[in-house]
């Protein structure tokens, strides 16, 4: 049903032009979607927060809308309305290419259509008011003149003057039409100059909100304990009010450099604060402003809903699970772009996953990790659970990684067993990748210092960390010194050779075997 | 030549002195001014210029200016025309409202409409307003009542619209002219609601090596109010705004986020200069509506020779225990050389590049402050994916120092920098967190001390692989 509609409208625009033909585009014929996160995000907990009717995720996130349109270009000086552009568009960075015209200017233009904004702009016209009488039910229809706007309104009937809502009589004001430039969703144009006319394909491009996608990873334990089938899934989300069908999707990896400044238009609020004279009595107290205003009152709350769109304060209903195909990743500068295999919807309200990454041997490292502060000999403690892994293709992997939440599940007795989640940033290939899945059962770490002393400015501090393994299997866990960073740290002896991680700080590795202990020793100093 | 008179004058004149109420007030056919023309300035602020055609009569007239920004600022008003004095200029907000209608009736008569709610036959009366303070209190033939003491529905009809009540701020000035007749008058005043500023497209080449950018003037009007076919000019750099509530300094109106301008430019660009700003005059006249965000066009250029840069900065000397992505950077020259020639008015940056399929994609942005011509603009875009760098402090240790010095510290570092991209880069890599007299020795790459806080390694890395750089600071006083 998307056609053209060509309007000739001699605009009453006073000034040097005195005629302009104003054409509208009702839609687009087809609308790519390239969506961008500037930080790695959280799905299912912004699904959450869509619950909550203040939170604005109509207005975060970031998409870049591709339309395709075809314009029917007039010669001469023309005003083009771009209808049907995406909620939350960001009206200075739209882009349009393949109109061979001078833009002489376009303008986004958004007055919200509300009761209030309705009253404001007939100040001064003339709209009609009608009453009912409230025991027979007749209605009174008159003409009146708008003497005054949205903060109390006033009527001039018949010459004399009333106010509106003040009497207790239900009152209700029609008007002829929606005073020109008020409507519900923002309105971009353009002004054109072309010497001839002719029919365009043109291409336009601008950033929105209220789209985001993530990352998501589920990992499984193989059998032989030493590798893992790791799936990532693309999960996009549409916070937004638009739906985009049948529409080719692309998401782009990696951290962009983002601007406040980058936001929605907002629309100009007009609130109508009903105001009446004072209104007590001698019986009742005041009279009950709310009955009085049932009308008002009830402006005022689409106003506040109209500040945050229905859209935000819904749930987002619709999961819908894509995994037949597996989408393409692709070199976007300096990011990676992920192109879905095939055009999809991306309804509003809806979350959507497709899968982007299959691989069935990824090998890791199963290490247990904990940190040691002098000083600091409480109870014995739980170290942490840590998969390493290489992002390299001899360790089955060597693919960019965009960050994301990681589920681990592990077979058990012929049943799946969830066994934590894990969090990481963006990972190219080569680097190393680390999973922390909280603290491990069955294993306790108790430390003792076994001495303090400060000689020549130098601490030195004499640690013994005991490691007991209650699991079934030998395990390997990693010690690290709290106070590796401090100034002139060296390592005086220890009972094990230190390494130097991954990450950069030294620590003791050790393995130990099931149902036993192993104590460490190690002399540290460092400048007082 | 038209003898002008300006009369600024200050919030203080509103304040009544001579006789105004004697002057013969003029109501006007037309709504609005004949011919207006706007200045706007980056900061929330724009000066206009408002030319009226009023027919005035010889002596004191009271004059209403309707269609005047509704966020105008009162004390900056002046109006000058031929012949014509200015006695005062009222700025009146006062607004027509039910309470304030009701408030003006006091010791007036009203006529009262009662519905019956049982049998909704209607009774008119007449009645006076005695008070009206928390109820309304009337006198209804010889008892005394209040207004809808009972609840029954209850109509209030006004007479008349007290003069000094209206719809909307107005703007009023009693002039004293000499001699009636049709003269141009012009308004002139500065309000807030108007603002501008500039973004920018670049869509950046990176295997030519080259840049188009486009420039936009973005206005938006939000004063309330529709400037039809204005003459507008628009003011690129910062004018100073005094802060009514903090009148030893400080900005007054809301003013933009200002990042420092690192412009090291000398040349001059195009533009009209004057007063240290720039002017860029719109090529025809405009319409600005209100709550309207008007884009025009402000430069185009293509072929613009443009460079990509990789940069991690480190804060102070630690390890980082997981790699840190570098930050991406376009930078390109507003040189003449390099086909762009002018300054560049503050504003947003975004960067465009084509995927694989050849279409534009957007890539990042980043605030442009105001650079003059010949400068080197670094548009930040975001993080690499596929170029990283992780700090680590081999060792610390305190280094012999002068007595008067409070510390002194040798690091010993290594930054391993990878590539997993499949060209060689270089990255520039920058050590702040310095004390006094840096020293550097055993770099395994030359770097600089680029200034006193400030360390600059440039370390190339092939292609899918990675770079160590080791190097020794000595630093600290």
């Amino acid at each position: 049903m998307r056609g053209l509609a060509l309007f000739a409208v001699a605009a009453a625009l006073a000034g040097p032009v005195s005629a302009q033909v104003e054409v509208v585009s009702p839609g687009s014929e087809r609308t790519a979607v390239v969506i961008y996160r500037d930080r790695p995000v959280d799905t299912s907990a912004l699904i959450e927060r869509s619950n909550d009717p203040y939170e604005r995720l109509d207005q975060e996130g970031l998409a870049l809308i591709v339309e395709t349109r075809t314009i029917d270009l007039p010669a001469g000086e023309a005003v083009i309305r771009l209808r049907g552009v995406a909620t939350g568009i960001v009206p200075q960075t739209a882009t349009l290419d393949g109109l061979p015209a001078r833009v002489i200017e376009r303008n986004t233009d958004f007055d919200l259509l509300s009761p209030g904004s309705l009253l404001q702009r007939s100040v001064g016209e003339v709209v009609r008011v009608v009453r009912t009488n409230p025991a027979t039910g007749a209605q009174v229809e008159k003409a009146a003149i708008v003497r005054s706007g949205p903060a109390g309104t006033v009527l001039e009937i018949d010459g004399k003057l009333e106010a509106l809502g003040c009497s207790g009589l239900t009152e209700r004001i029609l008007f002829d039409r929606v005073p020109e430039g008020l409507s519900d969703q923002p309105v971009l144009s353009i002004r054109t100059r072309a010497e001839t006319a002719g029919r365009y394909t043109v291409t336009l491009a601008y950033l929105a909100t209220g789209l985001q996608w993530s990352a998501d990873y589920v990992a499984r334990l193989n059998p032989d304990g030493r590798s893992l089938a790791l799936t990532g899934w693309i999960t996009l989300a549409n916070f937004g009010g638009t739906g985009f069908s049948d529409a080719p999707v692309q998401v782009v990896a990696g951290n962009l450099n983002r601007d406040g400044d980058t936001v929605p238009v907002e629309a100009a609020e007009v609130v109508r604060e009903p105001n009446c004279w004072p209104v007590d009595t001698t019986t009742g107290g005041p009279i009950d402003l709310d009955q009085l205003f049932i009308t008002g009152n009830r402006t005022r709350v689409v106003d506040h809903l109209s500040a945050a769109p229905a859209l935000s304060n819904s749930n987002v209903d619709d999961v819908v699970v894509t995994g037949s195909r597996i989408a393409r990743v692709g070199e976007l500068g300096d990011y990676k772009i992920y192109t879905l295999p095939e055009p999809t919807d991306l309804n509003a309200r809806q979350t959507k996953q497709v899968r982007f990454l299959e691989q069935d041997e990824v090998r890791f490292t199963r290490i247990y990790g904990v940190e040691v502060h002098a000083g600091n000999d409480s109870g014995p403690r739980q170290p942490v659970l840590m998969l390493r892994l290489k992002n390299e293709t001899a360790s089955g992997l060597g693919v960019p990684l965009p960050g994301g939440g990681v589920s681990l599940t592990e077979t058990q007795a012929g049943r799946a067993l969830f066994t934590g989640q894990a969090r990481f940033e963006d990972r190219g290939i080569g680097l190393p990748v680390e999973l922390v899945f909280g603290e491990a059962m069955d294993l306790t770490v108790g430390q003792e210092t076994v001495s303090q002393t400060t000689v020549n400015g130098r601490r030195r501090i004499a640690m013994s960390v005991t490691v007991a393994n209650d699991k079934p299997g030998p395990i390997e866990i990693e010690i690290k010194p709290g106070e590796f960073a401090y100034r002139g740290f060296r390592i005086v002896d220890s009972s094990a050779r230190s390494v130097i991680t991954d990450g950069g700080y030294p620590a003791w590795r050790l393995s130990i075997p099931a149902g036993r202990s192993q104590t460490l020793r190690y002399t540290i100093e460092y400048e007082a | 030549m038209i003898d002008r008179l300006t009369l600024m004058t200050g919030a203080a004149l509103a304040v009544l002195f001579g006789t105004p109420a004697a002057a013969q007030t003029v109501q006007d056919g037309s709504g609005g001014p004949d011919a207006v023309s706007l200045t706007i300035y980056n900061q929330n602020i724009a000066l206009v210029e408002d030319t009226r055609a009023l027919t005035v009569p010889a002596g004191r007239s009271r004059r209403e200016f309707p269609g005047v920004s509704a966020s105008i600022r009162p004390e900056t008003v002046g109006l000058s025309g031929r012949g014509l004095s200015v006695v005062e200029q009222n700025f009146d907000y006062d607004l027509l409202t039910p309470d304030k209608l009701m408030q003006s009736a006091v010791g007036e008569e009203i006529g009262i409409v009662r519905t019956n709610p049982g049998s909704g036959a209607q009774e008119t009366q007449r009645a006076t307003v005695l008070a009206a303070n928390q109820g309304v209190v009337l006198q209804v033939g010889d008892h005394i009542e209040v207004l809808r003491d009972d609840g029954v529905p209850t109509r209030v009809i006004f007479d008349e619209v007290p003069a000094n009540l209206r719809p909307r701020p107005t703007l009023s000035v009693t002039l004293d002219a000499e001699g009636a007749g049709r003269r141009d008058v012009t308004l002139t005043y500065l309000t807030t609601g108007l603002r501008w500023k500039a973004d920018y497209v670049a869509r950046f080449d990176e295997r030519a090596g080259r840049l188009d950018l486009t420039g936009w003037i973005t206005l938006t009007n939000q004063s309330g109010v529709t400037f039809s076919n204005a003459d507008t000019r628009v003011v690129a750099g910062d004018v100073a705004l005094i802060n009514p509530n903090n009148p030893y300094g400080g900005r007054g109106y809301p003013q933009p986020q200002r990042a420092p301008v690192r412009g090291n430019g000398t040349e001059q660009g195009g533009a009209q200069g004057l007063a240290d700003v720039y002017i860029y005059p719109l090529p025809e006249p405009v319409t600005v509506a209100n709550n309207q965000t008007k884009q025009v066009g402000l430069l185009d250029v293509a072929n613009v020779p443009a460079a990509k840069r990789y940069l991690f900065e480190a804060d102070s000397f630690t390890t980082e225990t997981e790699p840190r992505a570098a930050d991406v950077a376009v930078i390109f020259s507003n040189s003449r050389a390099s086909g762009v020639g002018t300054q560049l008015p503050a504003g947003v940056a975004r960067v465009y590049v084509n995927d694989e399929a050849g279409d534009p994609r957007f890539i990042g942005e980043d605030q442009v402050p105001h650079t003059p011509a010949g400068s080197d603009i670094v548009i930040t875009t975001g993080q690499a994916f596929d170029v990283t760098v992780q700090p680590r402090v081999v060792s610390t240790q305190s280094a012999p120092k002068p007595a008067y010095y409070r510390w002194r510290t040798r690091f010993e570092m290594q930054y391993t920098v990878r590539n997993a991209r499949p060209e060689a880069v270089t990255v520039e890599v920058r050590q702040h967190g310095l004390g006094r007299d840096t020293q550097l020795s055993d770099q395994s790459i030359e770097g600089v001390v680029q200034d006193a806080n400030t360390l600059v390694w440039r370390v190339p890395v092939p292609a899918n692989g990675e770079t160590v750089l080791t190097a020794t600071v000595v630093t600290g006083g």
